[in-house]
């Protein structure tokens, strides 16, 4: 079992900031948010030392949640300043993005990191098309070709024109290519029917987050199915699962922490956009649907002791199949570090090095 | 794969697309020899789940040919033009019309005066 830590920069908002998206910018404390990304340099060098093999970013715009809005830039930024870690892009938004240029930039960074780039793409959370004026219907469609192009442009030997639905390009040949051959090991992150089968058909690993066990399964089964379907199977490495985890010395600890925790989502929608949004999105998971918008606050996957903790991790490897886990040890919009710290530190000594050989 | 050139007189498209040369045919390499002969601006249409010889030849007109263009089709197999229509139909006319030019984008992106 491979171990991700999930970075998103541990931004303290002010108590008095309303708890809407979009949070409003004048709110934005410039010496709070350069304090915040020194701290994550200091924290990623314990992660690094505590032995987590990768560091993940992700992409999110317009509140202090999670103060990443260009995955590239906070892992350029760790690249520069840390020597062995993998880096994880999970991952860069892209039908919003300018495929061209993502493929341009990922390998430019794959190449500065000395080949210690993962690259996952995704759709984005529903709120996040609002950010680029993205009509969400397009979404799916979007990301998909949005992705394929990504691909082509990393491994195409001559310069090409794109003819797409909903890219067109004239003139592509990117300099530079990735340092990894053919290309970093990417994932298409999502758990519905099309990213599982656009994975499949792509031989690219599949990424799912937060949900149950059983549910998370189901779009991992069907992923494996399409494998064999295109011929191929994937390894355990293929499979991330992302996961909220809290971690105490007991179990009793342990659940006392999850119940004092907010039980609402911060930084939602005003209720007639939140509505407009998820209209215009349409989600599923291998197929079923599912509401577009979540409202509460993501769940806590992994609760208790070192024990019951490993415990769980091994069901997660038999259930979900997933030979990485991406993990957020307190939760992510929390800028209270102390329980994280403590977390790491736990994890660090009475987890990880007994969930390595799962 | 399908290679287009353009008419030098004004024709008209369905004219030009009749002389449509298949200069590499199904099981068989592009000749880099007699292609690199090839001087007028030539495109190479190919889509993207052409899973034959296309893909390969293309890029082979492309190396060979010193004014050819290759443009790969999103999520068209080898008949192109039947798969995604409107696409293909863009393309080729865009090229036929103004060669090489083709590659300058000429739509507006303005959206309001």
């Amino acid at each position: 079992m491979k171990v991700s830590f999930f970075e998103t920069a541990r931004y303290l908002p002010p108590e008095s900031l309303p708890p809407e998206w979009p949070a409003a910018a004048g709110a934005y404390d410039p010496e709070a948010g350069a304090r915040a990304y020194r701290g994550m340099i200091e924290r990623l060098r314990y992660v690094e030392e505590l032995g987590f093999d990768w560091v993940s970013v992700s992409e999110h715009h317009y509140s202090p949640r999670i103060l990443t809005p260009s995955p590239i830039v906070s892992a350029a930024f760790i690249a520069a300043r840390l020597e062995r870690i993998t880096i994880a892009l999970l991952g860069p938004i892209v039908p919003h993005s300018n495929p061209v240029r993502l493929a341009e930039e990922l390998a430019m960074l794959d190449t500065l990191a000395g080949g210690r780039l993962v690259v996952g793409l995704l759709r984005g959370t529903a709120n996040e098309a609002l950010t680029y004026d993205l009509n969400p219907a397009e979404a799916r469609e979007r990301t998909d070709e949005g992705t394929e192009l990504i691909l082509r442009a990393w491994t195409e030997p001559q310069p090409f024109g794109w003819q797409g639905r909903h890219f067109q390009y004239r003139t592509v040949s990117i300099w530079p290519r990735p340092l990894q051959q053919p290309h970093p090991p990417t994932y298409a992150l999502g758990t519905s029917r099309e990213a599982c089968e656009f994975a499949a058909r792509h031989r690219l690993g599949c990424g799912v987050s937060y949900g149950p066990f059983e549910v998370m399964a189901r779009a991992t089964r069907y992923y494996r199915e399409q494998c064999a379907r295109h011929g191929w199977e994937p390894s355990a490495e293929h499979v991330v699962y992302r996961a909220n985890m809290l971690l105490a010395e007991t179990d009793d600890e342990a659940h006392a922490r999850l119940a004092r925790q907010p039980d609402r989502a911060p930084f939602t929608m005003r209720p007639g956009v939140r509505d407009a949004v998820a209209a215009a999105d349409a989600r599923n998971i291998a197929g079923q649907a599912r509401p577009a918008i979540v409202t509460g606050a993501l769940p806590t996957t992994f609760v208790g002791s070192p024990d019951t903790v490993v415990e769980q991790i091994r069901r997660c490897r038999e259930v979900i199949g997933a030979g990485v886990l991406d993990l957020s040890l307190h939760p992510p919009g929390s800028g209270d570090l102390e329980p994280l710290m403590r977390g790491l530190e736990l994890f660090g000594a009475k987890v990880l090095p007994r969930i390595r050989n799962l | 794969v399908t290679a287009v050139t353009p008419t030098t007189s004004r024709e008209s498209h369905v004219e030009a697309e009749g002389r449509r040369v298949r200069y590499v045919e199904a099981g068989q390499g592009p000749n880099p020899g007699r292609l690199a002969g090839v001087t007028v601006p030539t495109l190479v249409v190919c889509g993207t789940r052409d899973e034959g010889v296309a893909p390969a030849a293309g890029r082979g007109c492309r190396a060979s040919m010193p004014n050819c263009h290759l443009v790969f089709v999103y999520e068209a197999g080898p008949a192109v033009g039947a798969e995604r229509p409107e696409a293909y139909a863009e393309v080729v006319a865009d090229f036929l019309d103004r060669h090489e030019g083709f590659v300058v984008r000429r739509t507006p992106a303005l959206i309001h005066p």
